[in-house]
């Protein structure tokens, strides 16, 4: 018998398992899925008849928007769960859907402006859907700075569900935004609501990237739960008393 | 024509960047994550038949 046993307290035992399990093939099948979406997107559809070419940026820009969306959604609903239950995995799951929807929402902002730019002549305007989408960005990075600065477990779980779901009511004021306001920004695009020639390029890259979501969330919750049993451990190595004491009765 | 392929180009570039960026980080994190984890697991394990597992402790298996 070969196996090292860790014994820990039942009191002080992390409420997070350690898996050893891998999603390394999932971000391979989420790689490949991207590559082969974007080929089909510029392969498939004709140039816009007002944008050109420029369209393709949609094939990028909103999954990208599609993303951030469902991640803070995740964010509200493990936010919602650690709230009732108080079960600390939710609290991670929560900051990892946070952690990548930042991401993503920093990457529809950047797309945005770079398609902005040849198409309304501007970088950046002060429009409800860009402001709003600007204001979910500022939320969330506050939030993970809230995670870095707090100390205490339970407070920082707390606090970050609280501001995870007031960041996450933001995002149906980002959809609607440009039903309720007068903006510049085109209506969500969807495929209800784009040419049919652009459907299946921009379907593709919605599953691609949704692939992607779930490959980052997945492997930072993972390395989250790492962590977080890391620093269980070690607290509980300081609590411990001294290995003679420990290792005494046998036999 | 041009000035548009270049603004392509750039929304591309910016997606991968991000993209592989990201997981490259997340590697990183997950890496050492799972270096710390195993420290700290090393740090209070002690052999199968050498501990106390009585008063309210339990085994576990890593």
């Amino acid at each position: 018998m070969s196996q090292a046993v860790t014994y820990v307290p039942e009191t002080s035992l992390p409420a997070v398992s350690t898996p050893r399990r891998s999603y390394e093939w999932l971000g391979v099948v989420a790689l490949l899925a991207v590559i082969g979406a974007q080929l089909l997107g510029f392969l498939t559809s004709p140039p816009d008849r007002d944008m050109g070419h420029l369209q393709k940026i949609m094939y990028v820009h909103v999954p990208s928007a599609w993303n951030a969306f469902m991640a803070f959604f995740v964010v509200a609903a493990a936010s919602l769960m650690y709230l009732w239950k108080g079960e600390e995995r939710h609290d991670l799951l929560a900051a990892s859907a946070a952690e990548v929807g930042t991401l993503f929402t920093a990457l529809t902002l950047a797309l945005g402006s770079i398609w902005g730019r040849p198409t309304w002549g501007i970088w950046w305007t002060w429009d409800p859907r860009l402001t709003s989408t600007a204001v979910l960005l500022m939320i969330f990075v506050g939030y993970l700075s809230l995670r870095s600065f707090v100390d205490d477990h339970e407070r920082r779980a707390q606090w970050s569900a609280a501001v995870g779901l007031l960041g996450a009511l933001n995002v149906p004021i980002v959809y609607m935004s440009v039903k309720w306001w007068r903006t510049i920004h085109q209506m969500q695009s969807s495929p209800s609501t784009v040419d049919p020639e652009y459907v299946v390029g921009l379907r593709a890259n919605g599953i691609a990237f949704l692939l992607v979501l779930v490959y980052f969330i997945l492997k930072r919750y993972r390395a989250a739960q790492l962590e977080r049993a890391a620093e269980h451990l070690r607290e509980q190595a300081a609590l411990a008393p001294e290995p003679r004491s420990r290792g005494g009765r046998h036999g | 024509m041009a000035e548009a392929n270049g603004f392509i180009v750039a929304a591309y570039i910016v997606t991968w960047v991000g993209l592989l960026g990201y997981a490259w980080r997340l590697h990183g994190t997950s890496r050492r994550a799972r270096a710390e984890y195993d420290e700290a697991s090393r740090g209070t394990s002690v052999p199968i038949n050498g501990g106390n597992s009585g008063g309210g402790a339990r085994e576990r298996v890593e």
